[in-house]
């Protein structure tokens, strides 16, 4: 009786200390919690020694549902199990109080009841609950910057016996999982995860749920905590690369074919040729009638012309230095634009960071 | 055992600032290769035949002709020196050597030029007959596409000159032929067709110094041109 006046006071006075110390407006903001002020309450009772009324008001607490913290479960949990198992012999109900604390340690395995509500008894309590029950405590960093595709973010996992324990990180909308890990059977581990693949970002900036699991290796009996992180993921954005050539923007390297263009010339050298032979005689009547033409000449006209033509219909035109040239700084213009696009999407990658904002209350 | 596995939404890459290479573009006045300047100095032979008439009695020979030929062009001017030499069974040799100045650009040009032309034989070697002339014509010389063969066309008129004007009465040569240059080397030849008709007059002066013309003496060389030699520049 003495112990729990003692304890009250402990609990009383730098409460009521706080309070007045506190400005106005915050008074009315933690009053304007009505669950906080259920559990101050539900302790007020206990420390009355008024156990069923600390017994009613912690479980209406808990009545509340989901819209309750996890500190505030936990809480009204302790108030209820302290409720039930006071040092008054004639108030202990042991295996409510049991139960109670085992339900707290499965997912607060380092569970330690505050001073005002334990005394050596419940101490033992929680000792024994926490050996009997397969238990699990999640901690991570609350503040995690992962860089490039090796950067890694870690969350650690204990339980109270060796189990295997699985962990899933998805959008807190739904969706796919972003990432997936298991661990193998320990009492201890540590889940290891980057914020890329492929050198991609796996994460979107927004809400997270951490969904942790432990299953006992021998009783398989299961226990799942809930977390909640924000995630800032900017967006990675490439540099768009030119990777090839586009080969209609290359200009001709040769003239058109001189093709059909020939059979001029071919007419104009095959017919003078003949011409020549034929026709261009000297000024002498005597000459003319007493020395005939060439005829070498019809041949000769026959094969300029048709060497001419021939040569027109195969021939590759010519080629154009300067466009030539022209193709050749832009294929190289192309090439190093890819390296130069390739080192600077390299860079966006080694630079890119994500942040996680792990908050440690379990759901 | 540990594995992650990854869900598939990845973020997809963006297109950011796409860095478009500009497409090449041509520099002014980009041309096809080749120059227009030109260095060209060859051997021919010219075979066929060498007729004249000497008193109404008409000689024709068979026989070829050697000579050089020299070219030096740039885009629109040109100057040749051509020396040859032909032999025609018995007929006296005949020998020229012309320089001519080409204006305009191979593909049409005028030639003015000069020549001396020389009948020889071996037993006066040193006191030819000569005749000394002027020329003009034209020339055209197209290349075709790229494939490194021209064609040449050229005819020229041989006009009066020298102290004794009325020694040339009149003449013409004219000539067809295509020129190879070979590929990767500076080396070309040629294949075509030559005529030359000239009509010489003997002459003598008078007591006056008047010219009084003894006589005519009308000819014709003619034959296959077969040309190579060295070639710079040019396309």
């Amino acid at each position: 009786m003495k112990r729990c006046f003692a304890a009250a006071l402990n609990w009383a006075l730098p409460l009521a200390l706080a309070i007045a110390a506190t400005p106005l407006s915050a008074q009315v903001k933690q009053q304007a919690s009505p669950i906080d002020d259920l559990l101050k309450r539900a302790m007020d009772a206990y420390n009355d020694l008024q156990y069923t009324r600390a017994d009613s008001l912690a479980r209406q607490v808990l009545a509340v549902g989901p819209r309750i913290t996890s500190g505030q479960r936990t809480q009204a949990l302790m108030v209820l199990a302290a409720a039930a198992y006071p040092d008054d012999p004639n108030s202990q109900r042991r295996a409510v109080a049991l139960s109670t604390l085992k339900q707290i340690v499965r997912t607060n395995l380092g569970l330690k009841m505050p001073q005002e509500l334990t005394w050596a008894g419940l101490d033992s309590l929680v000792e024994e609950a926490r050996r009997t029950t397969f238990g699990l405590e999640v901690t991570a960093d609350n503040t995690q910057e992962v860089i490039g595709p090796q950067g890694t973010a870690h969350v650690s996992v204990r339980s109270s016996r060796p189990g295997t324990f699985q962990m899933t990180i998805m959008p807190a909308s739904g969706g796919s999982a972003a990432v997936m890990d298991s661990l193998p059977v320990s009492t201890t581990g540590q889940f290891t995860f980057g914020a890329m693949r492929n050198d991609r970002p796996l994460f979107n900036t927004g809400e997270y749920s951490v969904i942790v699991t432990g299953v006992d290796a021998v009783n398989h009996d299961t226990v799942t905590v809930r977390y909640e992180a924000r995630v800032v993921a900017p967006s990675l954005d490439f540099v768009n690369a030119t990777t090839k050539v586009d080969s209609s923007k290359l200009l001709p390297e040769k003239t058109p074919r001189y093709g059909a263009k020939s059979i001029v010339p071919a007419v104009l050298v095959g017919a003078a040729a003949y011409a020549l032979a034929s026709s261009l005689r000297a000024d002498d009547e005597n000459i003319k009638t007493n020395v005939a033409a060439d005829s070498k000449g019809v041949a000769i006209g026959g094969m300029l012309a048709a060497g001419t033509v021939a040569a027109g219909f195969l021939d590759r035109g010519r080629s154009i230095p300067g466009n030539i040239a022209a193709n050749k700084a832009y294929v190289a213009a192309v090439q190093k634009s890819f390296a130069d696009a390739q080192t600077e999407n390299r860079r966006r990658v080694t630079d890119y960071k994500a942040t996680f904002y792990f908050n440690s209350e379990a759901r | 055992m540990r594995s992650i596995l990854v869900s598939l939404a990845l973020a997809t890459a963006t297109a950011l600032g796409a860095q478009g290479v500009p497409a090449p573009t041509a520099p002014a006045g980009a041309k096809p290769s080749g120059t227009k300047a030109e260095l060209r100095v060859s051997g021919f032979m010219i075979n066929g035949d060498h007729s004249y008439d000497f008193s109404n009695n008409v000689s024709t020979e068979t026989g070829s002709i050697q000579g050089v030929d020299v070219l030096l062009r740039a885009a629109a001017i040109g100057l040749s020196f051509r020396s040859m030499t032909g032999t025609y069974g018995d007929q006296p040799h005949l020998t020229s050597a012309d320089a001519r100045l080409y204006l305009f650009p191979p593909a049409f040009s005028i030639m003015v030029g000069a020549q001396r032309r020389a009948l020889w034989s071996d037993l006066n070697a040193t006191s030819p007959s000569q005749f000394d002339m002027g020329l003009a014509g034209l020339s055209s010389t197209l290349s075709i596409g790229g494939t490194g063969l021209r064609t040449n066309i050229s005819a020229a008129v041989y006009l009066p000159a020298g102290e004794i004007k009325e020694k040339v009465k009149n003449g013409m040569e004219g000539e067809a032929s295509l020129l190879y240059r070979i590929p990767m080397v500076p080396l070309f030849v040629q294949l075509g067709y030559r005529t030359e008709v000239f009509t010489g007059q003997a002459v003598r002066k008078d007591q006056n110094g008047n010219s009084v013309i003894l006589g005519s003496t009308p000819e014709e060389v003619r034959g296959v041109r077969l040309g190579a030699g060295l070639q710079l520049g040019g396309h």
